[in-house]
C-alpha cells in the first residue's frame, strides 16, 4: 500500500510540535493509530472516531483496510506476524505524529494454528509495544478480556482489577492474551510518562459481533457440564465501543473491567434463547473437546470449558468510578439482543432458502 | 426420499422407525398416528407385511396375547383400592421427582438472582423443609435471636460440628423464622463446594458464597448478614470424642473482617449437632481424588447407603450471644496482627462459654 502524501506533510508539523510539548492540550484533535482495524472493535472504533470532530487523523492498521474507514483515515499495511513489524511500525507512529495508540489485533476465537496465533497475540503485542516505547506515543490503550483472570473454582465472585492474571495456562488463546498484558504492564515500566489503559471487556454480544461467544451461544445445542452453572455476565457491544472511545478522548491510567450489570446463570442464558443445553459429565467433556479440538471437528479446545464450569465475573466499580463508563444494556439485554439479532438472520435464511426447496 | 434434503430425510426415517412401534398395538388405525407433516408421506416399508406379522402372533399365543395382558391389566387397575393407590404413587412417584428437581435445579429465565447467584424464589421453595427440620424435627431452641439488628451488616461467628453442615442450614432457618425481619444469612462455605458438581450449584442457589476475604467484605458492604464458621473443616470434621472443644479460629479473618466493614459480631453457639451425626473415623485416602475434604464415618453413614446421611434427631440449641463491636478498633487495627488474634481468642472464648453453659443446662441429648 503506497502512502498518501497529504497526511505525510502534517505529520512531520507534529512531530516536532510534540517533542517540546509536555502536556497535550485538551482543545487540539488528537490523532489516534489502531492495529487490528479489521476486527469488530477496530471497525467499530473507525467508524466512531470517523464522525468525532475531535479526531484529526486515524492511521489504521492491518493486513486488510477497514470498511468504515473514510477521509480521515489512513491505511497502512502492517502484519503484526512480521519480525521487522515494530520497526516499520515505529516510523508509521513517528510519521503521522500518534497521540493515541489502540492495540485491538486480537483473535476473537482459538486458532487451530497455535504458533502462528501465538506470533500474532503475543510476538505481535511485543512488537506493538516495542514500537510505541520507541515512538514515545503518550497513550496506549489494550483492548484485552476479561478471560486473562481464568476461570477457577477459587475466583472470588467478582475479580477486580488487582487480582493477578490466572489465564488458563492449557489454552493458548488465553495465555497469549495475559502476556499481551504482560507487554503493556512492561511498557508501563519501562516508560512511565506513557498512559496505560488496559480495557479488560467481557463476553461482548450484540447484533454484528462475531466471535467465539457469538458462534457458541448462536448455536442451537450448547456444551454445558453436568452439575456445574456459572454466573456469567454480558457487555452489549454498543457499551464496549462507547468504552473505548471513551477511553481514546480521556486519560485514564492502568485496567478497568468493561462488564454490562447483572449476572445470569448459564442455564438461563442458554434457556433464554431458547438453547438446548448438550450436559454432559465434566470428566467426559474435556478429553473428548481435547480431540475433537485436535480433530478440528469443534472450536472449542478443552481446557476451555473451565469457562463454562467456574464463574469468572469481573467487577466494573473501577470503571465506573474512576472512568465514568456506565453501561446503558444491562447483561440480560445484551443478550436478548443477541439473541434477537440471531433470528433475524435465521428467519431472513429460511426466506431465502424456502423458494429453491420447493422447487427442488 | 432420495430427492428430497438430508435433514427431512432424517426425520422421516425417524418417523417410520416410531410408526412401527406404536403399531405394534393390536388395533393399528391409521388416525392413532400423530405425526402432522406424515400424511402425505408414503407408508414406511415395513408397513406391508406388519400386519400379518400381528396375526399370525396372535393366533399362536391364544392365553397370552397383548391384548389379553391389557385387560387383565385393566381390569386389576380399574379396582378403586387400587386405583387409588396408583394414583397416590403417581403423585409421589418418578414423575413428581423428576419434575421437583427439575424446578429445583434449573433456574427459570425471568428470575432475578443477586449478583452471588442467590435465587430467593428457590430459597422459598426449599424453606418449609428447612423448617420442617427446624420445627419437628431437631427442635430448635434459640436464646437471643433479638440480638441480630433488623437490618444492617452483621457478621455472625458460630461453631462448625456434625460431620455435614446442617448446623448452617438451622442457623439460616432460626433467623429467618424466628427474627422479627426474616432476614436470609449469607453462610460462607468451603472451597471443595465449588469443586463438586451439583454441590456448589445448590449451595449458591440458596444463598451461600464461597468463602474468601473479598466475598464476605462485599457481602457486609452490602449489608447483608453473613455467617462464618472460623473453624472451617477441622471443626465440622473433628471426632466425636473431641466434641464441643472449638478449634483453632482460622487466622483471625473473621476480626480483620469486622475491623474492615465495622460489622458488629455475633457469637453463635450450636448445641446438639455434634450428636445429630456423631464422626467415628474419616476416610482421606478415598477422598482426596474425589476433591473432599474427608469421607465421614458415623454409625450408620457407609453402612446405611445415603439413608445414613440422614441425621439423627436431637434437641438442638442455636444461641445468639450479645454483639461484641469491634469496629472501635477501627480499619486499621486489622494490621496489628497481635490485636487481631487477641480478639479472635476472645470470641472463641464467648463462644465456647456460651456452649458450656447449653451443655450443662441439658439434661439428654435426644430430649433435652
Amino acid at each position: 500500500m503506497t502512502d498518501q502524501p497529504t497526511p505525510k506533510r502534517g505529520a512531520r508539523k507534529r512531530v516536532g510540535a510534540r517533542t517540546k510539548r509536555a502536556a497535550r492540550p485538551a482543545a487540539s484533535p488528537i490523532r489516534v493509530a489502531l492495529t487490528g482495524a479489521r476486527t469488530f472493535l477496530g471497525e467499530r472504533l473507525v467508524q466512531v472516531l470517523e464522525a468525532d470532530p475531535r479526531v484529526a487523523h486515524i492511521l489504521a492498521l492491518d493486513i486488510a483496510p477497514p470498511r468504515s474507514g473514510r477521509g480521515k483515515t489512513r491505511f497502512a499495511r502492517l502484519d503484526l506476524t512480521d519480525p521487522m513489524a515494530d520497526e516499520r511500525m515505529a516510523d508509521l507512529l513517528k510519521e503521522d505524529g500518534i497521540d493515541v495508540l489502540c492495540h485491538l489485533a486480537f483473535l476473537s476465537k482459538p486458532s487451530h494454528s497455535r504458533s502462528w496465533a501465538h506470533e500474532l497475540e503475543a510476538i505481535g503485542s511485543l512488537y506493538v509495544m516495542n514500537a510505541a516505547a520507541e515512538a514515545q506515543v503518550p497513550k496506549v490503550i489494550l483492548g484485552s478480556t476479561t478471560m486473562v483472570y481464568g476461570a477457577y473454582s477459587t475466583n472470588p465472585n467478582f475479580l477486580t482489577e488487582d487480582h493477578p492474571l490466572r489465564g488458563n495456562p492449557a489454552s493458548r488463546w488465553v495465555k497469549d492474551k495475559v502476556s499481551a498484558e504482560r507487554e503493556l504492564m512492561k511498557l508501563k515500566r519501562d516508560c512511565p510518562d506513557i498512559i496505560t489503559t488496559s480495557l479488560r471487556f467481557g463476553v461482548i454480544l450484540g447484533p454484528t459481533v462475531k466471535s467465539f461467544f457469538t458462534r457458541m451461544f448462536g448455536r442451537q445445542v450448547v456444551v454445558s457440564l453436568m452439575g456445574y452453572d456459572p454466573l456469567m455476565q454480558f457487555l452489549h457491544e454498543e457499551d464496549a465501543v462507547r468504552a473505548l472511545a471513551k477511553a481514546v478522548f480521556e486519560d485514564h491510567q492502568g485496567a478497568f473491567n468493561i462488564v454490562g450489570d447483572g449476572v445470569l446463570y448459564y442455564s438461563q442464558a442458554l434457556k433464554l434463547g431458547g438453547r438446548v443445553p448438550m450436559r454432559m459429565p465434566h470428566g467426559f467433556a474435556y478429553p473428548s473437546a481435547t480431540l475433537l479440538w485436535n480433530l478440528q471437528v469443534v472450536d472449542t479446545p478443552g481446557p476451555f470449558l473451565n469457562y463454562f464450569r467456574y464463574s469468572w465475573l469481573a467487577d466494573g466499580k473501577r470503571a465506573k468510578e474512576v472512568m465514568g463508563f456506565e453501561p446503558e444494556h444491562s447483561s440480560r439485554e445484551a443478550l436478548t439482543d443477541f439473541y434477537a439479532s440471531c433470528e433475524a438472520r435465521q428467519a431472513e435464511a429460511n426466506e431465502q432458502l424456502t423458494p429453491r426447496e420447493v422447487a427442488s | 426420499m432420495s430427492s428430497s434434503p438430508i435433514e427431512s430425510g432424517r426425520g422421516k426415517s425417524g418417523r417410520a422407525a416410531g410408526g412401527d412401534a406404536t403399531d405394534a398395538q393390536p388395533a393399528p388405525s391409521p388416525a392413532d398416528q400423530p405425526p402432522p407433516k406424515g400424511a402425505d408421506q408414503p407408508p414406511p416399508p415395513g408397513a406391508d407385511h406388519r400386519p400379518g406379522a400381528y396375526e399370525v402372533f396372535e393366533s399362536e399365543t391364544d392365553a397370552l396375547s397383548i391384548e389379553h395382558l391389557r385387560d387383565l391389566w385393566e381390569r386389576f387397575a380399574s379396582h378403586p383400592a387400587v386405583a387409588k393407590a396408583l394414583g397416590a404413587s403417581r403423585e409421589l412417584g418418578l414423575e413428581q421427582a423428576r419434575s421437583l428437581t427439575q424446578r429445583l435445579l434449573r433456574v427459570d429465565v425471568d428470575r432475578a438472582i443477586d449478583p452471588f447467584g442467590c435465587d430467593p424464589e428457590f430459597v422459598d421453595q426449599l424453606f418449609p423443609i428447612a423448617r420442617w427440620f427446624h420445627d419437628k424435627y431437631f427442635r430448635c431452641e434459640s436464646r437471643g435471636v433479638e440480638h441480630i439488628p433488623s437490618d444492617g451488616r452483621v457478621l455472625l461467628v458460630a461453631n462448625h460440628s456434625g460431620t455435614l453442615p446442617y448446623d448452617g442450614a438451622m442457623v439460616v432457618t432460626a433467623v429467618k423464622c424466628r427474627h422479627a425481619s426474616g432476614r436470609l444469612v449469607r453462610p460462607l462455605v468451603e472451597d471443595f463446594v465449588y469443586h463438586f458438581p451439583y454441590l456448589g450449584m445448590f449451595m449458591a442457589r440458596v444463598g451461600a458464597i464461597r468463602a474468601s476475604q473479598e466475598n464476605a467484605q462485599r457481602l457486609l458492604e452490602a449489608d447483608e448478614p453473613v455467617l462464618v464458621f472460623p473453624e472451617g473443616v477441622k471443626g465440622i470434621g473433628k471426632l466425636y470424642r473431641r466434641r464441643y472443644r472449638l478449634q483453632r479460629f482460622g487466622r483471625g479473618g473473621a476480626i480483620k473482617l469486622a475491623m474492615n466493614t465495622g460489622a458488629p459480631i455475633i457469637p453463635v453457639s450450636i448445641v446438639g449437632a455434634e450428636e445429630s451425626m456423631p464422626l467415628i473415623s474419616k476416610m482421606t485416602w478415598l477422598a482426596r481424588p474425589l476433591g473432599l475434604p474427608y469421607i465421614p464415618i458415623t454409625p450408620t453413614l457407609p453402612l446405611l447407603g445415603p439413608l445414613g446421611l440422614i441425621p439423627y434427631p436431637t434437641k438442638w440449641y442455636v444461641d445468639f450471644g450479645e454483639p461484641i463491636d469491634i469496629a472501635e478498633y477501627g480499619p486499621d487495627a486489622a494490621q496489628d496482627r497481635v490485636l487481631v488474634n487477641k480478639l479472635n481468642e476472645r470470641i472463641r472464648a464467648v463462644i465456647q462459654d456460651m456452649i458450656d453453659q447449653r451443655l450443662r443446662e441439658r439434661h439428654s441429648v435426644l430430649f433435652g
